[in-house]
Order: C-alpha cells, then sequence, then structure tokens
C-alpha cells in the first residue's frame, strides 16, 4: 500500500507540473508565435519565455526521482 | 572580442566632398552617422541633385525588373565594377539606358513572341476541334469568291435559336443561304451559316444583335477557306513548340550576353545612389562639410594616407574622444577565430552586446556544446551527428548560416561523443552489453551521483556568470549593479558551505562564518536594490537558486535519451527475429537522435540565455555597418582584408 501510494507521489510529481508547464507554453507560444511574425527580431526573448515554465517539470522531476531514490 | 573602434570626424572643403564620399565608399571601413544639427552654421545638405537622382533610380528600376525577367544564366563575370564605380553619374546614367534600351527591345519581342505563340498554343486546339467539325459540313460545290461562311456553336438548350436565326438570314438574304447544323456532343450544337459575300455585314450585324458568338479564325488565317485553315492550324500546333524552344534559346543567349552587365550596372548605380543620399545627410555650409562616424581603430591610418593621397589637403580626419555612454554607443564588430565565429548567430539572436561590455560569444562557444554533449551523451549518436553535421558543412560550404550551425552541431556532437565515453552509453545500454565502461559514471543507474553533478556544474557556471556581472560592472561603473551581483556571488557561496557542512564535507566550525556570511550577503543585495530591496533581495537570492537547479534539465533529458535507448534494445531483443529486431532498435535510435539533434541545442540554449547571460550580459549594441560598395555590403561585419 506505502509502495503504491509512493508510486502515485512519484507520478504526481512529474505529472502535475508537466500538465502545468505544457498550460503554460501552450498560451506563451501561441502568443510568442503573433509576437515573431510582427516583430522577428523578438525571438530569442519568445524561446526564453517559452522555456521559463520547463524549470517547473524539472523541479517536479528532481522531486520524483527524489522519491524513487528513496525507494531503492 | 570586439575590434576597437574608433570615432572620428571627417572635415573637407565643399568642393572635394563628393570625392570624398567616393573615397570612402571604396575604401568602404567608415560608418557614418546621419548629421543632427547642433550649430547654425552647419546643416545638413539641402540640394540633393533630384533630377539625376531619379534619373538613376529610373535606370535601376528597369534594370531590375530586366534582370527579374532573364532567365539567370551564368554569364561571363564584367570586370568594369571598379572603374565604373569612378566615373560621373551622369556617365552612368547615360551608358545604362544606352544598355537598358538595347537590352529591353530585345527583351520585349521576345516577350511578345513567346506570349502570342503561348496564347495561340492555347486557342487553336480549340479552333482545331471546331473546325475539325464544321469543314465536313461545308457543300463540295461551294463557290467561295460568292458565299460567305460563318460558324457559331449553341449550346443544345439554345437550339431553338437556330430556327429564328434561319428567318432573319432567309429575310436578310432574300432565301440565298442556308444553315448547317451537326451536333458536336449531346450539350454543344455547331452550325454554319452560308450566305453570300454582299451580306456578311448585315449576318454580322444580325449575329451581334442576338449576342450569338462567332467563332473567328486568327487575323492570319481569317482570309483562308475553312478547310486550308485547318490544314494551317495542324501545321501550326506542330510547329509552335519549336518555335518556343527556339525563343527560349534566344531569351538564354541575350541573358549571357547581358545579364551581368546589367547586375554591374544595378551595383554601381545603386553605389552612385548611395553616395548621393549620404552627400544629403552630411553636415555642411557654404565652403565646407563634416561627417562623424566610426571606424575600426587599426584602419584609421589607412584611412588617413588613402584621403591624402586620393583627395589631397582640403580633406582632413581627426579622432574624437568617446567618453561614458558615447563609448557605449559605438557599432559592434566581432573579432573572432573561425570557430568561435560560427556561435556568433546564437549571441545574435540576444540581440548585440554593448560596445565595451562583455563579448559572450567565446563562453557560447565553450558552454553550449559542453552542455549539448553532457545532455546527448553517447557515442553512436554523437558520431551520427557528427558525420551529418561535417556532410552537411562541405555539401552548403558556401551558405555561411548553414555552415555556423553545423559548425555548432560539430562541437556539440565531439562533446556528446566524449561524454558517451565518460557514460559508458554507446547506442544506449548496447555499449554496455558489448563490454564497454563508463569512464565517470553511469547515468542510467548513478542517479544521485548525475544530480549531483549536474547541480555543481550549473553552481559554477551561475557564480561565473555573477563573477562576470561583476567584472562587468566594475568595468562601466555601475555600483548597485556591482553591489547586487556580488552581493548575491557572497550569499551563494555562504549557502553552499552551509550545505557543505550538512552533507559533513566541511567541519561544523565554519557553520557561524557561514550564518554571518551569507547574513551580510543579504543586506548588501536588499541595500542594493533600493526601496523593495526587502522583498526582491530574498526572491533574488531565490531566483539564483532557482536558476542553479535549473541546471538538473541536463540530468533530466540526458536520462529520458538513456531510457528511450535502453528500450529501443529491449524492444530489439523481445523481437525474436534479428531482421525485425534491427528494424525495431533502428527506428527507435533514430527517433532518438532526432530527439537528441534538437531537445540538447534548446535546453543547452536555454541555460545560456536565462541562467547564464542573465547574470552578465549587456544587449543593446549596433551592428557595424560601413559605407561601402554594394557588392562588399554582404560582408559588412568583416572587414576587406580582415579575419
Amino acid at each position: 500500500m506505502e509502495l503504491g501510494m509512493l508510486a502515485l507521489a512519484t507520478a504526481l510529481a512529474i505529472g502535475l507540473p508537466a500538465i502545468a508547464t505544457a498550460y503554460a507554453q501552450a498560451n506563451i507560444g501561441a502568443a510568442g508565435m503573433g509576437a515573431i511574425v510582427e516583430k522577428p527580431e523578438v525571438t530569442a526573448t519568445v524561446i526564453i519565455l517559452v522555456a521559463i515554465p520547463e524549470t517547473v517539470v524539472i523541479l517536479g522531476f528532481t522531486v520524483a526521482a527524489m522519491i524513487i531514490l528513496l525507494l531503492r | 572580442m570586439f575590434l576597437p573602434m574608433a570615432r572620428i570626424q571627417i572635415i573637407g572643403t565643399r568642393r572635394c566632398r563628393d570625392r570624398v564620399i567616393q573615397v570612402l565608399q571604396a575604401i568602404g571601413s567608415v560608418q557614418i552617422d546621419e548629421w543632427t544639427v547642433h550649430k547654425p552654421a552647419i546643416h545638413p545638405s539641402s540640394e540633393p541633385p533630384v533630377s539625376l537622382r531619379d534619373q538613376l533610380a529610373y535606370q535601376l528600376t528597369r534594370i531590375e525588373a530586366l534582370l527579374s525577367a532573364l532567365p539567370d544564366v551564368p554569364g561571363v563575370a564584367m570586370g568594369d565594377y571598379d572603374s565604373y564605380c569612378e566615373r560621373p553619374p551622369d556617365w552612368i546614367a547615360q551608358q545604362a539606358q544606352a544598355d537598358v534600351e538595347t537590352v529591353a527591345a530585345q527583351a520585349q519581342e521576345i516577350t511578345k513572341l513567346r506570349e502570342q505563340l503561348q496564347g495561340r498554343l492555347q486557342s487553336l486546339p480549340r479552333y482545331k476541334a471546331t473546325f475539325e467539325q464544321l469543314v465536313p459540313l461545308i457543300p463540295p460545290f461551294l463557290n467561295l469568291e460568292h458565299y460567305a461562311l460563318a460558324a457559331v456553336w449553341l449550346t443544345a438548350t439554345h437550339e431553338t435559336a437556330l430556327a429564328l436565326i434561319r428567318g432573319q438570314l432567309e429575310q436578310l438574304t432574300s432565301g440565298a443561304c442556308e444553315i448547317i447544323t451537326r451536333h458536336v456532343d449531346p450539350e454543344t450544337v455547331a452550325a454554319l451559316l452560308i450566305f453570300p459575300k454582299s451580306h456578311a455585314a448585315a449576318v454580322n450585324q444580325l449575329l451581334g444583335q442576338e449576342n450569338i458568338p462567332q467563332i473567328r479564325l486568327p487575323a492570319e488565317l481569317s482570309t483562308e477557306p475553312f478547310a486550308n485553315a485547318l490544314q494551317r492550324i495542324h501545321e501550326q500546333l506542330q510547329s509552335i513548340p519549336t518555335q518556343l524552344v527556339q525563343l527560349e534559346h534566344r531569351e538564354n543567349d541575350l541573358s549571357l550576353r547581358w545579364r551581368s552587365r546589367l547586375q554591374t550596372w544595378k551595383d554601381v548605380i545603386t553605389d552612385h545612389l548611395n553616395q548621393i543620399d549620404l552627400g544629403s545627410q552630411l553636415g555642411q555650409s557654404e565652403y565646407s562639410f563634416r561627417a562623424k562616424g566610426w571606424i575600426p581603430a587599426n584602419r584609421l591610418q589607412q584611412l588617413q594616407s588613402e584621403l591624402r593621397a586620393r583627395v589631397g589637403e582640403e580633406v582632413l580626419v581627426e579622432v574624437l574622444p568617446t567618453l561614458g555612454e558615447e563609448k557605449k554607443e559605438a557599432p559592434i564588430l566581432f573579432q573572432h577565430s573561425p570557430w568561435v565565429k560560427s556561435f556568433q548567430p546564437l549571441v545574435k539572436l540576444l540581440g548585440l552586446p554593448k560596445y565595451g561590455s562583455l563579448d559572450p560569444t567565446p563562453l557560447m562557444a565553450l558552454f553550449f556544446p559542453l552542455f549539448f554533449g553532457m545532455i546527448l551523451g553517447d557515442v553512436g549518436h554523437g558520431t551520427v551527428l557528427l558525420a551529418a553535421a561535417l556532410w552537411i558543412r562541405r555539401r552548403y560550404a558556401g551558405h555561411s548560416a548553414v555552415r555556423s550551425l553545423a559548425g555548432v552541431v560539430i562541437a556539440g556532437s565531439l562533446w556528446g561523443v566524449l561524454f558517451g565515453f565518460l557514460y559508458g552509453e554507446f547506442w544506449g545500454d548496447l555499449g554496455h552489453r558489448l563490454g564497454m565502461r563508463p569512464l565517470l559514471l553511469e547515468r542510467g543507474k548513478e542517479i544521485r551521483a548525475l544530480f549531483l553533478l549536474t547541480v555543481g556544474i550549473g553552481a559554477g557556471h551561475v557564480c561565473l556568470g555573477l563573477g562576470l556581472g561583476v567584472w562587468n560592472a566594475v568595468r562601466t561603473r555601475a555600483r548597485h549593479l556591482l553591489l547586487e551581483k556580488a552581493a548575491t556571488l557572497i550569499s551563494l557561496t555562504a549557502l553552499f558551505v552551509l550545505l557543505a557542512i550538512l552533507a559533513r564535507w566541511l567541519p561544523k566550525s565554519l557553520l557561524t562564518p557561514a550564518w554571518i556570511l551569507l547574513l551580510i550577503g543579504l543586506v548588501i543585495l536588499i541595500y542594493s536594490l533600493g526601496k523593495v530591496g526587502v522583498l526582491l533581495g530574498p526572491l533574488e537570492l531565490l531566483g539564483a537558486l532557482g536558476n542553479i537547479l535549473s541546471y538538473l534539465r541536463i540530468a533530466a533529458i540526458g536520462l529520458a535519451s538513456v531510457y528511450l535507448g535502453h528500450v529501443a534494445n529491449q524492444l530489439a531483443g523481445f523481437a525474436g527475429n534479428i531482421v525485425v529486431g534491427l528494424l525495431v532498435a533502428t527506428l527507435f535510435h533514430a527517433l532518438n537522435v532526432t530527439l537528441g539533434a534538437f531537445t540538447p541545442a534548446i535546453q543547452s540554449l536555454r541555460l545560456q540565455y536565462v541562467e547564464f547571460f542573465s547574470k552578465f550580459y549587456e544587449s543593446g549594441g549596433r551592428p557595424f555597418l560601413p559605407f561601402c560598395r554594394s557588392r562588399e555590403r554582404s560582408s559588412h561585419t568583416i572587414i576587406k582584408g580582415e579575419k
């Protein structure tokens, strides 16, 4: 039971930030593409803005990995 | 690094102004700033030779139109460009006009003929189909000297109109007429109207009134009898493709003879227009002119000697002192080795750095491929990417952007191969199965060590960025920036010491000094951020910590690649058939290599832009765009003879 809960926690730790990141990136990406069409010189800024939410999922991954390491 | 720039002022007599502009363009190493009026005595020139400029602009438009119309065949390069650049603009306008007239006349003739032939090629098959239906209807005994023919097509639904036409035609010709009809297809009826020639005008009027279109022969066949016309149509349909090919050859020949000459005129006229435009942007009084600009410091002496030799003593170049903000306005001209140069586009994506700040390109050239390789970390994947990049670099040797991109991938894949050996990975765990052992750590199993490695590298990278930020702030004398970067660096160092004490890597006796250091760092940080420092200071420190943890993506993305490789090899093992197994493995590894080309690049770029550059990078620079001839403009970031 405890193992199952830990596995579930691991999945949630990576899954929820992934969903949140995807949601944020979808909105930023769509707006960013619009901005690039208007001003191509903002391409790098848009890349940065799209990449920023990824940190959340990386941190989620870290937590998930920590839980897995605890299981070992 | 940036090539040092010198701010210069060129002063000369009014009469030598045009010659100076010509020489400046030929030298091609001075960026002239638009003159802003400071003193009433010096004004931007208000008398550009409008009519001459218009003449040149008009010829340029015609030349561009001709160049776009003529086929792009490789012609013989014309070597007159340099000598034409020295000629006066009115001579250029006259000569160019004469050439344009000659080419335009021939090009227009060819275009007209082609349009005619293509029009006939489209219309003649319709005539052919029509006349093939109508010719058998013509009575063989018909005397065409006295009788005229008119052919019409009607849709089957309007067939009843024929009875009406017949009635009116009989009335017109007093019965001396005949209408022969034939169904061409279920939808169409062809009708041939035969009537005395004397009534031709009246019949035409009648058909026009009834809105019935006649099938008219092309002008050159209109006098022929229908049967002869059909024969001529057959002949023309056979000969037109040959004529079109001959026209194409003629056009290619014209392009071969004239294209490079027209291109030369285009460049020469563009240069002269630029000279005229620059002349109107300089500051000038009744007897003198002045121009301010920038030149690479190592070209200053050459400019002075060239102007003296080619213009004389009537012009003077003086170096102006640059202080504070004005120095930052200097244009940017990179001076890099070919290897580092490949990474310039990645830096330029963020906007050029300001003159006098730190050039991040060498750092990008070091860290971008390093992180790329750390994520990729597979001998097999790295080798494939390396081979592909080498091939692309060779195949597209003429495309500088593609070559740069290939150079970046080459560097990244080399690091990828190196880290492949360090991780002991060759096509996932295939290397391990074949006896390959990691030189550093096995990513798939030693996750804790991998995390520590990536976070450690992140800490080092972020601290380096902060250190560069401190150095930049010292150089630019930005006190608040210096305090902010230094305080963040001090706080981070204190936090690292605390973490090391917790991990028992350092003695507990350092605990109190570490706390004091952290406190000092935080206080300075809060002070440096001003009134909202209490709120922003801790957030800034947390942000820096978040930046360091962000380097865990190197481990995360790398692990995803490792596991995909494992899956590929395991699935291949499950296949039970060597061919199917190889196919499955190839498919999965191909996917992994494709992802391995893009994902590490994006993640590594993000680490440079967000985590590293944000600590020291100062964008807002402007590119060095020297006033030069159009044939040298493509290489404006690299001056002639300079690496």
